[in-house]
This record gives structure tokens, C-alpha cells and sequence, in this order.
């Protein structure tokens, strides 16, 4: 049993946690759940020794704990899986598994034969079948996540923490996952379940903790008797509106002309043998997903369209009547943009000021604010999409780094909107964000539409796809076959005809 | 920020002024005084610039004909051909890329112009403007190359490097060049002084200001920053890497041609062996000053005091006697030392500065 109590942690001044008290058993998955800045991250750092709080204790199977750090935490029993996969891409399944350490042979040797040995029992707790000496790179992000997992029981841990463990991953993926978190539990370890797929909590975990600024608002109650409404209503508090509000489409905002009013037209575009050929028309105000398992063919489209790859065959118009790119840049150019759910890696630059990254792509490749940049404009309109969008920031100079992951995101939709764009990709773009920043850039992308941007989208969230989009194109095995909307437009047919190619039955 | 925390305190001072109004107003100056302290500590460069004063007052103090005018004056000289293309480092490495060729590129503007106007009876100040478009093509050349071949910076650089010291043998046929026009204005002009500084020292500021501008302030310096920050983000923000990268080595280039030209101003003779290890001594400049190897952020002035530092290393060796055979090993652990108080002094800085915040 692993005890969290009294837990209360200040940054210069802020109080991120508030006298926290958690309690985790054995064989048992406790939830961790709050909306963003409940300090739900701090207490995950506090709990795996990655931070020290400033009061407070822990204490496992009955004996007081201290951590020197991570390391110091999973030799001890508490081991994390975190969000960002902290794996080497270059080095193998197996050298990942073992690296600092490995057993050795004559005390030099590296033992390979010794690793093969002891990872095939994890690798089979968790159900990951690739060749152990494959590098880690060339895994699908899931198989990753996985790799992540079965190194972190290789420690025999008694506590296990999985922070957003299925954030990145499709549906058939993470209910092996879940799968796997079941297994793990029945074997008597401890699991905390940090994650905002409020479907996946209720699926796998017994009870449920929830944070709200800094303190516990629900503490450890059984999930059986909490429903994902009452759960959203603790998250949020009472001040907020739960749901229905993203949905609906705002009026256009008074003095914002559509840009372009032209679809984006893709025709018989073909790439190699992944793809096509496949048509696509796309209107102005319209918010169209493309859906499709890993290699049906969805995201090749979208890196066709961004200029990061060539279609073989076929014609693209953008609105604004340029065809394909050759390059982002050129894409960029043409009224492209591209809002990545990889926001760390590909959307933000992290230790620059939140005002340098909203003005980026306007000011560098757009030429649209002259030679000379001029701080003062740059800064009022970081001011103007902080109103705008709602982020939460204490300045327009913090590091945009130092936000949280949902106004993080607010930030690349600050940072492409400014740039007018008459065609928006979007790209999982509410990935790992909590379910009230991403209500606010569900409303975000009506408006996008409404002010007469094309919008295209995918998500590996499917509630996402059905909840925004007018209509989405269901990609299977590289072609288009066909498209879901109104009344037919759910998870469950998305899910269905995804994986099976066949919109007949829907 | 300052100013932020300036105001309140000043406000209850002025409420206060009819009881204690002496102690008031002299707590309101204490707070000035720290206020204006602060400011002057969380400048970058102060750490480097603090570890300057100190080389220079030690070896002062050690020999006092080091502080003379012609003495300082020769160890400035030194400083500027080195900082001059240290200012251009510092762009590549905000892009986390080295440019190691600038030696290279330094020496063939250097013996190209003095062969022009020896040999060739080109006009000087048209041999030096070719020289300084020459330094700019061969950055150029770098940047396509990497470009065409895809490969990092540093590693098509350490083949040109190679090549462009081997093109100076050939051109000058290992031996020195003889017959510079040395009475024509180029060389009693561009050589000599100018208000009490070396003409090479008078580009240094105001390549120095007009770099710092193009750094901090223009479109090109941002992308160079982007670039540097998250490659990745800046290639889906649409930002042209190559293209920027290309324009930095140009630029890169050119200033390694300029400080070439200047040099043979200088010198008025031409030896084949000019700027042997002139590149390290640019890259190191340009990291002293406190432009961070891992991109994304530098400081064109920071690499002028980092120049100036190696500049007076170099010179201040010779006060201390050190054996010739040692200068090198002397030179690389001063270094070292002079960045360790650098980042200790950051250090330093930054948890009071955190403290008093």
C-alpha cells in the first residue's frame, strides 16, 4: 500500500498542491483525474521522486519513504510510464528494456542471452510481440508505449504509475492496454491511472481520486458509483459548463470577412502504393475528418497537403487556387496550416516567449509583419489571442513551455490563426489536453469554419471526430470509401467502418 | 520587470513623507540603487564581461606595460579579426550548426586580394570588395553542399576547410606574396587608426550593433532563432531551413572575407600560413561570449567580449613568461576557467536574482 499524505507543494509563491492525501492498495487501479493545473502533474512528479514536496509524506507497505529521484523511486517499488516515451529510438527493444542495467557476464560482458531470458515474460505480460532486437524507432508509437511498460516491470514494482497511457493510441490498441492494466492488477500491483479518457478510466479503474487547483475534490471514491457527468462537474467545479456548448456553431465574428471562399479540391490523387487515387472536395465553413486505422491512407493525404510529400498522380487545388506544395514552406505560403497534435515536437518552440511563437510563421515565412519585427505589435497580439482563445498565461513573455498542455495548444492555434489561413489541418489536435480546454477548441474550430476556413481533421479521439465534423471520410486500406454525417456520423460507426471498410451497415 | 517592482514601494514612500520622510526617501533610493544592480546583473553578458575586467586588471597588476596604449591597442586588433567572424558564429550556432571552414575561408580572402593586387595589378579596394563577394560564395558553397548531399554543416565544413587552406598553398605557392602596393590609401587607411582606435576596431562596433539588430529584431534572426530552438516546429511553422541556413553561411563568409581583407591592411604582407587555428578561436569567441551550443538563443555582443577575452589570453601569455611550448596548453585551460566562472557566476545571478524577484 502505497500513502500519500498531507502533500502540499509551493512553486516560488504558488500553491500547486494543497495538503493531498492519496491512498493506493494493492491490486487496485486508482484513477488520478483533474482538469489542467489541478496539480495532478506535480503530484505524479512527487509521487515517482522526481520532485520533493515541501510537506508531507510518503509512505510505502508502512515505512516512511524518501526518493533522491526517479531511479532512486523504481529501485524502491514506484515506477512511472510517462506521457512523453522516455525511450532510445536507436538502440534496440532489448537495450532499451535493460539499459543501465544490464546484466553482465564475467562482469564485463553484456548478457545477452540473460536479457532475452528475462524479457520475454514482460514482453508477454504486456503482450508485445515484435523481435526483441528490432530498434525501438522503427516500432508504432503503441508498440513504444508498450516497450515503456514492460521496462518499467522488468523492476518488479509494487506501484506503477501510467501517466496517459492511451492518449496517442487507436481504439483496438488501447483495450489491449487496458487489457494489460487488468492483468497487472490481478497480480497485486498497485496502479495509479492518470489520464483524460474519461471512457478508459471508467473501463478500467475500481476507484477514483480528483484533484481541483491544488486539492483533493473526490477522494478515492469506487467508479461504480460516479457516472463521466459527475466526474466532469468534480473536474471543473461548478462554475463551468459541462458539455453541449462546444458543439454549437458560433455566428461569425462581426468585422472578419472569409478570406477565401474556393474549396480545397483533391483529384485522383494518388501516392506510390499507399494511397489513391482519391477524390476530395472540401467547402469553405465546412469541417470535414478523414478517419482511417494506422496506413489506410488518412495522414498520407494530410502530408500531401502540407507539402511534405508528393502525390504521384492526381491534382490538388487549395482555396486559394495554388496547387499542391512542394514544400511547407510553400504550403505556408499558399494559406496552409498545420496544427499538430505533437505540439512539444512540432508545434512549439518551448523556452521561447508565448508572443515569439504566436507571431513565428506570420512574421518568418509570411513576411507579414515587415523586416524589422516590432516587439510591441507582436506583444498585443499575443494579448489579443489570449482574449480570443482564453489562454492562461501570466504574461505574453512566460515561456510557453511553462503553461499548461491545453493552453499550450491554444497557443499553435494562436500562433496559425493569426495567419489567416483559408485551409486548416488539424492533426489530432487535442491530444493529452483536459476536457475543458478541449471544449474551448472544439468551439475554436467552429469558428475557424464559420469565418469561412476549410478544416480538415483527424483524431485517434473518435468522440472528437463525430462531435466537430459536418462529415467524415472514412479511409480504409488506402482509398476513400465512402463518408459518414449526420444521424450516421458516432464513435460506433467510425469504429465499425474504419476497421472494416464497409459504410453499408451504418 | 524592475520597473514593476519599483513602483509600490515608491507610492507608500510618497504616503509616508509628512512622519518619516529621511528614511522614506532614502530607503526609496536603497531601492533604486538595488533596482539599477539588478538590471546591470541580469544583463547576459555580465558574467563574461566581469571575467574581462578581472583578466585584465591580474595581468595588469602582474606587469603594468600590458595596460599601455600600443599594448592594448595590438591585443584589441587581435580581438576584432576574430570577433568580427565570431558575430557570424554566433547566427550558425543559434541554428545548432559550426561553421568550421571560416579559417579557411579567412585565409583565401586574405591571400586572393593580396595576389590581385600584387600580381594582378587590381585596384585594392576592388580586390578587396571581390575578396569579401568571394568569402560570401564560398560560404555559399557550404550551404549547397550541405543542402545537395544532406549532410550537417560541420561535417561538409571539415572537408572545406581542408580544401579551402590547400586552394591558399596553391594560389600562393606556399611562399609569401611580394609587391603589395603598401602606399595606396587601402593599407594606410583600413591599417591604421582612426579617433584613437584600429579602423578594424571601428567595424567591430558597428557590425557589432548592426548584427545585433539583424539577431534580435528582424525576420531573418527570428527564423535563425526558430530554427535553432525546435528544428522540427520551424520546418512545420514553414520556415525555409536551407534557404536560412544558406544566407547564415554567406553571411558567415563574408565576414571571414572582411576580417581576411582587413588583416593584409594590417600586416601589408601576405604569409601562406595566416589564421592557422583562426576557427577555433572564432567558435570559441562565440561560446565565451554565451551563445549556447544547443541553439536557439546568442548574443552578437557577448561574442565580441568572448573575442576579447581570447585576444587577451593570447597577448597576456607573454607577460607571464610561459614557454612557447606551453601557450597552447595555457591558452585551452584559461579558457576553461573563464567559462566556469562565466556559468557560475549565471548561476549565481539567476538564484538571487529569483530571490530578490
Amino acid at each position: 500500500m502505497y500513502v500519500a499524505s498531507g502533500i502540499t507543494k509551493h512553486y516560488q509563491g504558488v500553491h500547486a498542491l494543497n495538503g493531498v492525501d492519496l491512498t493506493v492498495r494493492a491490486g487496485e487501479v486508482h484513477a488520478l483525474l483533474g482538469a489542467n493545473g489541478a496539480g495532478k502533474s506535480t503530484l505524479v512528479k512527487i509521487l515517482v521522486g522526481a520532485e520533493q514536496p515541501t510537506s508531507g509524506s510518503l509512505t510505502l507497505d508502512g515505512r516512511p519513504v524518501r526518493f533522491a529521484d526517479v531511479g532512486d523511486a523504481a529501485e524502491k517499488g514506484v515506477a512511472i510510464v510517462s506521457q512523453e516515451l522516455n525511450l532510445f529510438p536507436d538502440l534496440s527493444v532489448l537495450h532499451n528494456l535493460f539499459l543501465t542495467r544490464e546484466p553482465l557476464r564475467s562482469g564485463v560482458l553484456v548478457d545477452q542471452a540473460e536479457m532475452r531470458r528475462r524479457a520475454r515474460p514482460v514482453l508477454e505480460a504486456v503482450g508485445l510481440d515484435v523481435p526483441v532486437d528490432r530498434l525501438v524507432g522503427q516500432l508504432r508509437l503503441s508498440e513504444r508505449q508498450l516497450v515503456e511498460i514492460a521496462r518499467a516491470l522488468l523492476g518488479e514494482p509494487k506501484l506503477l504509475l501510467l501517466d496517459e497511457p492511451t492518449s496517442a493510441l487507436r481504439a483496438a490498441e488501447t483495450a489491449r492496454l487496458l487489457g494489460v492494466v487488468r492483468t497487472l492488477r490481478d497480480q497485486g500491483v498497485g496502479i495509479v491511472y492518470v489520464s483524460h479518457m474519461l471512457e478508459d478510466v471508467f473501463a478500467v479503474a475500481d476507484n477514483v481520486t480528483i484533484l481541483r487547483d491544488g486539492c483533493v475534490a473526490v477522494a478515492g471514491e469506487p467508479c461504480t458509483s460516479m457516472t463521466i457527468r459527475g466526474v466532469v462537474g468534480h473536474m471543473l467545479g461548478a462554475a463551468k459548463p459541462l458539455d453541449g456548448e462546444s458543439a454549437k456553431r458560433p455566428e461569425r465574428p462581426e468585422g472578419e470577412q472569409p478570406p477565401h471562399s474556393a474549396p480545397l479540391r483533391l483529384e485522383g490523387v494518388a501516392v506510390a502504393d499507399e494511397v489513391g487515387p482519391i477524390d476530395l472536395t472540401a467547402h469553405p465553413g465546412e469541417v470535414v475528418g478523414l478517419a482511417g486505422l494506422e496506413g489506410s491512407g488518412a495522414h498520407t493525404v494530410f502530408e500531401v497537403i502540407f507539402g511534405r510529400r508528393r502525390a504521384d498522380a492526381g491534382t490538388i487545388t487549395l482555396p486559394t487556387g495554388r496547387p499542391g506544395p512542394s514544400s511547407e514552406t510553400q504550403a505556408v505560403r499558399s494559406g496552409v496550416a498545420f496544427i499538430p497534435g505533437d505540439r512539444r515536437r512540432l508545434g512549439l518552440m518551448l523556452e521561447k516567449p508565448i508572443f515569439e511563437n504566436i507571431a513565428i510563421v506570420r512574421g518568418g515565412p509570411l513576411r507579414g509583419m515587415g523586416f524589422l519585427l516590432n516587439g510591441k505589435a507582436m506583444l498585443a497580439r499575443a494579448e489579443h489571442w489570449r482574449n480570443r482563445l482564453g489562454i492562461r498565461m501570466s504574461s505574453p513573455r512566460t515561456p510557453v513551455g511553462h503553461l499548461s498542455g491545453g493552453n499550450q495548444q491554444k497557443v499553435v492555434f494562436a500562433k496559425w490563426l493569426e495567419t489567416e489561413p483559408p485551409l486548416v489541418l488539424l492533426d489530432d489536435p487535442t491530444r493529452g489536453v483536459d476536457i475543458g480546454a478541449k471544449a474551448e477548441m472544439h468551439a475554436a474550430v467552429a469558428d475557424m469554419a464559420a469565418s469561412g476556413r476549410v478544416v480538415l481533421v483527424t483524431s485517434s479521439d473518435l468522440k472528437e471526430l463525430s462531435d466537430i465534423c459536418d462529415r467524415v471520410v472514412i479511409f480504409f486500406q488506402g482509398r476513400a470509401c465512402g463518408e459518414l454525417r449526420d444521424q450516421q456520423l458516432n464513435e460506433h460507426s467510425l469504429l465499425e467502418a474504419m476497421n472494416t471498410g464497409d459504410l453499408a451497415s451504418c | 520587470m524592475s520597473d514593476h517592482d519599483l513602483k509600490p514601494p515608491a507610492q507608500t514612500a510618497t504616503s509616508r513623507v509628512g512622519s518619516d520622510s529621511a528614511s522614506a526617501s532614502s530607503t526609496v533610493r536603497g531601492r533604486a540603487i538595488r533596482s539599477a544592480a539588478r538590471r546591470l546583473l541580469s544583463v547576459n553578458e555580465f558574467g563574461i564581461s566581469a571575467v574581462l575586467v578581472v583578466l585584465v586588471l591580474a595581468i595588469g597588476l602582474y606587469d603594468p606595460v600590458f595596460l599601455e596604449p600600443n599594448v592594448l591597442l595590438t591585443t584589441l586588433r587581435q580581438a576584432a579579426f576574430v570577433a568580427i567572424v565570431a558575430y557570424g558564429m554566433v547566427f550558425l550556432l543559434a541554428m545548432t550548426e559550426f561553421d568550421l571552414s571560416v579559417g579557411g575561408t579567412y585565409a583565401v580572402c586574405f591571400i586572393v586580394c593580396a595576389v590581385m593586387m600584387a600580381n594582378d595589378g587590381v585596384n585594392p579596394w576592388l580586390a578587396a570588395l571581390i575578396s569579401i563577394v568571394l568569402g560570401a560564395g564560398l560560404g555559399a558553397l557550404n550551404g549547397v553542399l550541405a543542402s545537395l548531399l544532406r549532410i550537417p554543416v560541420i561535417i561538409v565544413t571539415l572537408g572545406t576547410l581542408s580544401a579551402y587552406r590547400g586552394v591558399v598553398t596553391v594560389i600562393s605557392d606556399n611562399a609569401s606574396v611580394r609587391g603589395l602596393p603598401v602606399d595606396h590609401a587601402f593599407f594606410t587607411g583600413l591599417g591604421d587608426q582612426w579617433l584613437g582606435m584600429p579602423v578594424a576596431a571601428w567595424f567591430v562596433v558597428v557590425l557589432g550593433i548592426v548584427l545585433t539588430i539583424v539577431f534580435t529584431k528582424t525576420r531573418f534572426g527570428a527564423m535563425v532563432r526558430a530554427i535553432g530552438s525546435n528544428r522540427d516546429a520551424a520546418a512545420f511553422s514553414g520556415i525555409p531551413i536551407g534557404r536560412i541556413r544558406l544566407y547564415a553561411l554567406m553571411v558567415v563568409g563574408a565576414l571571414a572575407g572582411l576580417a581576411g581583407v582587413l588583416n593584409l591592411a594590417y600586416f601589408q604582407g601576405a604569409d601562406p600560413t595566416v589564421g592557422a587555428g583562426f576557427e577555433l578561436q572564432v567558435i570559441a569567441a562565440a561560446i565565451i561570449g554565451g551563445t549556447a551550443v544547443t541553439g536557439g538563443s546568442g548574443t552578437v555582443p557577448g561574442a565580441l567580449i568572448g573575442a576579447l577575452v581570447v585576444s587577451v589570453i593570447n597577448g597576456g601569455l607573454v607577460f607571464f613568461r610561459v614557454p612557447t611550448t606551453w601557450t597552447n596548453v595555457v591558452t585551452g585551460a584559461v579558457i576553461l576557467i573563464a567559462v566556469g566562472m562565466d556559468a557560475l557566476i549565471r548561476r549565481r545571478r539567476d538564484a538571487a536574482l529569483r530571490l530578490t524577484a
